[in-house]
C-alpha cells in the first residue's frame, strides 16, 4: 500500500513538474526584452569601441597611451578599430576573450573589477556595457560589421538660450551606411571646450551654461568628433546696433559688405552692442601700422586730419597698399611665416630667399604662385631663393609638419604616433606626407632622391606617399610634390585659402577667426565660419592676391571700430564688438622708437639707418630686438604675442638704455627742436603727433602746462621734455596699435 | 532549468521524508567510516547547494555568486572558500561548516538559515562531526570541478571555437594533443578526428608538453590576471594527477627537464622550476621585465633559455639560478624559441617574434648568428627533426619554411584561414600539424 502511494505521489509530482516547466519556458520565450538583448548582433566597431571611449579606457592616460597600460594597448579614442580587435581577440593567444565561457573573458573581468584592475571598477557587471561585451563574445567575437558610421548628428547644433539657468538636453544620433539611425547619446562623450563655462552631466547628457557667451561642446562618438555651439546672450536687453555706417558706405557690392554683415549678425544674437567708429587720426595710425609697419609721419597726420574728401580712408588704404613700405613690411610678415633665416649658418641662403620673397611681394605675385614656387623648388639653395624652403627645418617629418601648419593651417603632429584624436588626420596621412618630403634631399643643393623612404611606425613598412586626407600616390612615385601642390592650390582646396586669409585677418584684427591660426580642425570652429569661407572664396576669385583681402578688411566698419570697450561689451574678446588692441611687434616697435626719437638704432654690421623690419637675418645683433622679444624663427613665430607683451619688455622700456640713452642725444628730434628754439608746448605737440599720431587734447595740454616752467627757456626744460618723450614712448597708446 | 532543479529538490525532499524512519544506515556510528558520497554529499546537495554553489549566470548575463563566498559544490570550492576554514580535516570544532550547522535554532548565522529552512537533524550533524574527525576524506568525489560559472540558461554553444594555442604529437605519433580554452583535444592521427575533449582546471590553456618518457602531459595555463595553473595528466588515461599553482598570471609555456622537474613561464614575468614530487618550486627566475612566452633547456639541461614580451632572450644557469646573459636583437615581443635537434656543434636556437623575423642564435656564446625577415608575423616555430629546416607558423595563415644556413624562405604553404598559433612536427613521417583561429587543426605535408 505504502509503495503504491509513493509511486503515485512521485508520478503526480513529476507530471506537475513538466507542466510548470513548459509554462516557464513559454514565458521566457515570450519576453521580448530578454530575447532581443540576447539576439541583437553586437558589432565590434560600432557597439563596443564607443564603450571604450565613453568610459575612458582608450584615453591617453590609460590603454590609449602610446605604450598602452598594463601591457594592453588600445588605439587612442578608438582611432584604429582593427588594431583594437587584434589586441583583444588575437594577441597573447586570444587570452583576453573566452569563447567557451564569455563571462570569464578578461576584457569583462577587468573593467568590472572581478579581477584586479589598475583602472578600478569601471563597468557594472550587470550593466549594458558588460552585457554587450558578453553577447559579442557569445556570438563569436567577430569583426564583422553590418554598417559603417557615416556621420553623427548632435542636436542641438547651435542653440541660443534666453535663460542661463535652462538646462540643455544633448542628443547624438549616429547615421549608418545601411540607412539606419541610432540614438547613441549614452555612448557619446560630451566635453566642454571650456569647463568653467559649461557643466555637462555625463549620466544624462544635460548641459548647463555657467556663464553667458558663445561656448563650444565637443561630442565624440567612435571616430567622429563634432562640435556644437551654445550661446547665451551677454546682455539681457535686445540691442539696436547702428547700421547706418554700413548703409552709408560707398561700397555697395555685397561681397564687400560680407565682413560687417556676418559680424553684425553674431553681435545681434549675443546682444552685444558695438563700440563707436574711430576718428581719422586713429584710423590713420591703425591702418598705417597694419599695412606698412610704421607709425604715420607728422606730415601724414596733419594732412589726413585736414583732408575733407569723403573717400579719404579708401584713398589712404589704396595709397598704403601701393607703397614701398607695404612691400617691405609684408616681406617681413611672410619671411616670419616662412621662417627665413631659421638656420643661422645658412646666411647666404637666407639672403637669396629674402630677396626672392621681396620681389614676389613687390610684383604682387599671387600667393598660390609663391607657395607653388617654394614647394616645387630644387637647385642650389645659395642661388635659388625658394629652395631654402627645404632648409628651414630638419628632416621629412618636420618638413611635413611645417608645410601643413603653414599652408593648411593644421597641426598634423599628433598623427605621427596615433590617429589625430580631435580631427580626421591619420597616421597614414602624416607618414604619407612625410614620404613625399623624404624624397627631397635637403643639402645645399635641393634635389629629388627617388630611392629615399620613411618607415610607417604602425606597419613598420615603408610609408606610402599620400596627400593628407585625400589620396595615396603611387608608392613608386619619385617626386610627389607636383601632385601635392596641384591639390593644395586647387580653387576648392578646403584649407589653403582659409589658412592664409585667417592669418591676414589676424594681422589686421588682432585675433584669427580660427585661433590659433595654425590649428584648423572641426573641433576648433571659426567664430564666424561664413565670413571665413566668404573671405577665402573672395581671395581665390581675386587671384590669391593678399592686397585684395587686406583692403576688404581695412575698409570694413569692423576694422574702424574703436578699441574702447563699452561696459556691455567689455568681456568680448572675439566677436569684434570693439577693436582688439595689438601690441606692436618687436621690429615695428623698434623702428617706431627710432622714428619718434629720430635716432637710428644699430643692427649688427648693417649700415646706420637700416630699419628693423628690413633685416634679413632674424638673429642680427641687436639689444633692442632682444629686449622687445623678437622671434628667432627657429620655431614658428605665430602665437608669440605673450613674449612681446611681457613684463621684461615693459621693464626694459621703462628703465633700460633703449630709450634713456637715446632720448636727448645730439641730432635727436628733441635736440633739433630745442636747437630750433621751439616753444615747450610746440615740442609737446610735435611729440604727440609723431608718437601718438594725434594732437594733444585739452587735458594733455593742461597737464604739461602745469609741469613746464614758462619763465625758463625751452633748453633749460630739457629734463622735463625728456620725461615727456619717455612717457609718450612707454605709454600703452604708443606701444599698442589701438 | 531553474524550476526543474527546484522541483527535483522538492521531489527529493519529499521522498526523503517518506524514507526517513527507515534510514538507519544514515545514522552516525563511531565505528564505521563515514562515506562522503553516500552520507555527506546528499545532505550538502539538499540543504546547502541552493545558496552555496558555483556562480551562475542567467540569460540576461546576470551573475549569481555563492553566498558569503562559500562554495560547497566542489572539493576545490570547499577547500578554497574562506581560506580553507570551512572544513578543517580532523577538527570539527575549527570547521566553520560544523560550527554553523550546530548553532541553536534561531541563532544568527545558523545554517541552513532558520527563515528558509529547518535545522539539520542531530543525526545529520553527527555524521558531519564523524566525517571531519575521520579526516574529511572526499573519496573519489570532486564535485563541480570546473569552478566555472554555470549557465542557468541553455549551455552556451559557441559559434566560433577558441583558438588552438599549442599542439603536440603523442610519442607513438598516433595522436595529436591540442589545447584551447575548451580543454585538451585529443585527435586521431592522421585523420585528425577529435576523439576526446578533456576539461582542464583553467580557463585559458597555452601550452602542452610530454614528459621525457612520454607517460605524462603537462598543461600550462591559468585564469588570466589571477593565477597560473599547471596540471599534469597521465597518458593515455588522461587522468588529472596534480595541479601546481604559484604563478600570479597565466602560464604561457611548460618545459620538462626530466621526469621530476619542470619549468614554467608565466605572464607574471617569472619562471619557476618545479620539483614534481613535492609540488614545490625549486627555483624562481626573475629578470624578464614583461611576460615570459617561451622556454627551452639546453646543455644537458644545465642552462635554461627564456624569452618573452620584453624582446630579450635570456640565458639562465640552472644550478646557480643566475642570469648569464640577455640577447636583445629582437625589436618587438618574441613568441617562441626552439632548439636545433643536433648535438654535433654549438647549440643553436631559433626565435620568432612580432618584428616578423626568424633569428638564429648561439646562446652559449651569446651571439645572434643570422636572421630572416618574413612577410607575416610568426607566432610559433619548430625544427624539422633532422635540423635542416625551420618551420614558422604565421598570423596570415601561412607556414613558412626557412633554411637555417642561407636564411632564405624556401617554401610558403597556405595552412588555415587566420592566425596559426601552434604547430607540431610528426616524430617520423615529416608531416606538420598546425592549429589556430576558430579551433582549426590541419595536417600539412611539405614537399
Amino acid at each position: 500500500m505504502k509503495v503504491i502511494q509513493i509511486i503515485l505521489i512521485t508520478l503526480v509530482l513529476t507530471l506537475c513538474g513538466y507542466l510548470v516547466q513548459t509554462v516557464t519556458y513559454a514565458n521566457e520565450y515570450q519576453t521580448p526584452n530578454q530575447s532581443s538583448v540576447a539576439n541583437d548582433f553586437v558589432d565590434f566597431e560600432n557597439d563596443l569601441i564607443p564603450i571604450f571611449s565613453k568610459f575612458g579606457c582608450n584615453a591617453g592616460a590609460c590603454h590609449g597611451s602610446a605604450a598602452g597600460r598594463g601591457e594592453f594597448k588600445l588605439s587612442l579614442f578608438g582611432g584604429n578599430p582593427q588594431a583594437d580587435y587584434k589586441s583583444i581577440v588575437r594577441q597573447l593567444a586570444g587570452r583576453r576573450i573566452n569563447l567557451m565561457h564569455p563571462e570569464q573573458s578578461l576584457v569583462i573581468l577587468k573593467p568590472t573589477a572581478q579581477t584586479n584592475h589598475g583602472g578600478g571598477h569601471v563597468l557594472d557587471e550587470n550593466g549594458e556595457a558588460a552585457r554587450l561585451f558578453r553577447n559579442w563574445i557569445q556570438q563569436g567575437a567577430s569583426y564583422e560589421t553590418l554598417r559603417r558610421l557615416e556621420r553623427v548628428e548632435i542636436s542641438p547644433q547651435k542653440h541660443v538660450i534666453a535663460n542661463l539657468e535652462s538646462p540643455i538636453q544633448l542628443y547624438a544620433d549616429a547615421h549608418f551606411s545601411d540607412g539606419t539611425k541610432r540614438d547613441v547619446t549614452r555612448w557619446t562623450v560630451f566635453t566642454a571646450e571650456d569647463s568653467s563655462a559649461i557643466e555637462i552631466d555625463a549620466s544624462n547628457a544635460i548641459a548647463k551654461l555657467k556663464r553667458p557667451g558663445r561656448h563650444i561642446i565637443l561630442a565624440r562618438y567612435l571616430t567622429e568628433v563634432v562640435s556644437i555651439e551654445l550661446i547665451a546672450p551677454l546682455n539681457n536687453a535686445e540691442i539696436q546696433n547702428n547700421h547706418r555706417t554700413i548703409e552709408n558706405s560707398q561700397r555697395t557690392k555685397s561681397s564687400e559688405k560680407i565682413i560687417d554683415i556676418e559680424i553684425q549678425k553674431l553681435l545681434s544674437i549675443l546682444r552685444l552692442p558695438f563700440s563707436g567708429t574711430i576718428d581719422d587720426a586713429t584710423f590713420l595710425r591703425r591702418v598705417t601700422l597694419d599695412l606698412t609697419g610704421r607709425i604715420p609721419t607728422t606730415d601724414a597726420v596733419k594732412a589726413f586730419t585736414t583732408d575733407t574728401s569723403r573717400k579719404k580712408r579708401e584713398d589712404l588704404v589704396d595709397k598704403l597698399l601701393e607703397s614701398n613700405e607695404f612691400n617691405e613690411y609684408w616681406t617681413l610678415q611672410f619671411a616670419k611665416l616662412l621662417r627665413i633665416g631659421a638656420k643661422e649658418r645658412n646666411t647666404q641662403g637666407a639672403f637669396v630667399y629674402h630677396e626672392w620673397l621681396s620681389n614676389q611681394i613687390r610684383e604682387g605675385v599671387g600667393y598660390d604662385k609663391i607657395v607653388r614656387a617654394v614647394i616645387l623648388a630644387t637647385g642650389d639653395s645659395h642661388e635659388i631663393g625658394p629652395a631654402n624652403f627645404y632648409r628651414t627645418v630638419d628632416g621629412p617629418r618636420e618638413q611635413a609638419e611645417f608645410m601643413s601648419e603653414l599652408f593648411m593651417g593644421v597641426r598634423l603632429r599628433c598623427a605621427n604616433c596615433h590617429n589625430h584624436p580631435l580631427d580626421k588626420w591619420t597616421q597614414d596621412d602624416y607618414h604619407g606626407l612625410t614620404a613625399i618630403f623624404a624624397k627631397i634631399e635637403d643639402e645645399q643643393v635641393i634635389k629629388v632622391k627617388p630611392s629615399a623612404e620613411v618607415i610607417h611606425p604602425a606597419t613598420r613598412e615603408k610609408a606610402i606617399p599620400r596627400i593628407p586626407g585625400e589620396k595615396y600616390l603611387p608608392s613608386d612615385i619619385s617626386d610627389g610634390r607636383g601632385e601635392l601642390v596641384e591639390w593644395l592650390t586647387k580653387t576648392d582646396n578646403p584649407y589653403f585659402a582659409k589658412a592664409i586669409v585667417n592669418r591676414l585677418w589676424k594681422a589686421m584684427m588682432g585675433r584669427g577667426l580660427v585661433e590659433p591660426v595654425d590649428d584648423f580642425r572641426s573641433t576648433n570652429p571659426a567664430t564666424h565660419l561664413e565670413l571665413l569661407t566668404a573671405l577665402a572664396d573672395d581671395f581665390v576669385k581675386h587671384g590669391y592676391e593678399i592686397k585684395r583681402t587686406l583692403q576688404l578688411i581695412a575698409l570694413s566698419d569692423a576694422y574702424a571700430r574703436s578699441s574702447n570697450a563699452l561696459s556691455e561689451n567689455r568681456s568680448d574678446d572675439r566677436f569684434y564688438s570693439h577693436a582688439v588692441k595689438k601690441p606692436l611687434s618687436p621690429e615695428v616697435l623698434a623702428d617706431a622708437v627710432s622714428d619718434v626719437l629720430d635716432v637710428p638704432d644699430r643692427y649688427g654690421n648693417e649700415p646706420i639707418g637700416t630699419r628693423a623690419i628690413s633685416l634679413v637675418n632674424p638673429n642680427t645683433e641687436s639689444d633692442a630686438l632682444d629686449i622687445l622679444g623678437r622671434c628667432s624663427r627657429e620655431t614658428s613665430c605665430e602665437n608669440s604675442d605673450e613674449a612681446i607683451d611681457g613684463l621684461q619688455r615693459k621693464l626694459h622700456l621703462f628703465n633700460g638704455d633703449l630709450l634713456n640713452a637715446r632720448i636727448g642725444v645730439k641730432d635727436s628730434r628733441l635736440d633739433k627742436l630745442l636747437i630750433q628754439n621751439k616753444s615747450p608746448m610746440d615740442i609737446v605737440s610735435e611729440f604727440y603727433i609723431s608718437a601718438l599720431s594725434r594732437y594733444p587734447t585739452d587735458d594733455d595740454i593742461t597737464f604739461w602746462q602745469q609741469h613746464i616752467d614758462f619763465n625758463e627757456s625751452a633748453n633749460s626744460q630739457r629734463a622735463i621734455l625728456e620725461d615727456l618723450v619717455w612717457s609718450l614712448l612707454t605709454c600703452d597708446e604708443f606701444v599698442m596699435n589701438h | 532549468m531553474y524550476h526543474k532543479e527546484i522541483l527535483s529538490i522538492i521531489k527529493i525532499i519529499i521522498l526523503f521524508l517518506f524514507f526517513m524512519p527507515s534510514t538507519s544506515d544514515l545514522s552516525a556510528n563511531p565505528q564505521t567510516v563515514v562515506d562522503f558520497e553516500k552520507s555527506i554529499s546528499p545532505i550538502l546537495q539538499n540543504r546547502c547547494f541552493k545558496c552555496h554553489s558555483a556562480p551562475t549566470i542567467d540569460v540576461n548575463g546576470n551573475v549569481t555568486k555563492p553566498k558569503g563566498s562559500v562554495q560547497l559544490d566542489s572539493v576545490m570550492g570547499i577547500r578554497e572558500s574562506l581560506h580553507g576554514e570551512v572544513i578543517v580535516a580532523g577538527e570539527p570544532d575549527n570547521s566553520l561548516l560544523y560550527h554553523r550547522i550546530t548553532l541553536p535554532e534561531g541563532e544568527t548565522g545558523i545554517m541552513p538559515p532558520t527563515e528558509d529552512s529547518t535545522p539539520l537533524t542531530k543525526q545529520e550533524t553527527d555524521l558531519f562531526e564523524q566525517w571531519i574527525k575521520q579526516g574529511a576524506d572526499f573519496g573519489e568525489w570532486k564535485g563541480n570541478q570546473s569552478q566555472r560559472i554555470q549557465s542557468k540558461s541553455k549551455r552556451h554553444q559557441p559559434t566560433v571555437m577558441s583558438p588552438i594555442t599549442s599542439l603536440v604529437f603523442s610519442p607513438d605519433g598516433k595522436s595529436v594533443i591540442a589545447c584551447s580554452q575548451a580543454g585538451l583535444h585529443i585527435y586521431d592521427y592522421p585523420s585528425l578526428d577529435q576523439t576526446k575533449l578533456i576539461e582542464v582546471n583553467a580557463y585559458n590553456i597555452h601550452d602542452v608538453a610530454f614528459s621525457p618518457n612520454g607517460e605524462r602531459l603537462a598543461v600550462g595555463g591559468g585564469n588570466p590576471a589571477t593565477e597560473g595553473i599547471i596540471e599534469i595528466f597521465s597518458w593515455i588515461e588522461l587522468k588529472s594527477l596534480n595541479i601546481f599553482k604559484q604563478h600570479k598570471d597565466s602560464v604561457m609555456a611548460v618545459s620538462w627537464r626530466d621526469e621530476n622537474t619542470l619549468a614554467s613561464a608565466s605572464l607574471d614575468r617569472s619562471i619557476i622550476l618545479w620539483d614534481l614530487s613535492t609540488g614545490k618550486p625549486i627555483k624562481q627566475f626573475e629578470g624578464h621585465s614583461r611576460g615570459v612566452s617561451s622556454l627551452c633547456f639546453l646543455n644537458d639541461n644545465q642552462l635554461l633559455v627564456s624569452t618573452g614580451i620584453d624582446q630579450n632572450i635570456r640565458v639562465w644557469d640552472l644550478t646557480s639560478g643566475e642570469l648569464l646573459r640577455s640577447m636583445n636583437n629582437h625589436t618587438l615581443p618574441v613568441h617562441d624559441l626552439a632548439l636545433r635537434p643536433s648535438e654535433s656543434t654549438l647549440p643553436m636556437l631559433v626565435s620568432v617574434g612580432d618584428d616578423k623575423t626568424v633569428r638564429f642564435w648561439q646562446p652559449t656564446i651569446g651571439r645572434m648568428v643570422k636572421f630572416a625577415r618574413l612577410k607575416g608575423t610568426p607566432l610559433d616555430v619548430s625544427w624539422m627533426h633532422n635540423g635542416t629546416q625551420v618551420i614558422a607558423a604565421c598570423d596570415d595563415g601561412i607556414i613558412r619554411l626557412v633554411d637555417p644556413d642561407s636564411v632564405e624562405v624556401t617554401a610558403e604553404i597556405q595552412g588555415i584561414s587566420g592566425w596559426i598559433y601552434a604547430l607540431a612536427v610528426h616524430p617520423t613521417d615529416g608531416s606538420i600539424v598546425i592549429g589556430g583561429e576558430n579551433g582549426q587543426v590541419k595536417r600539412i605535408i611539405p614537399k
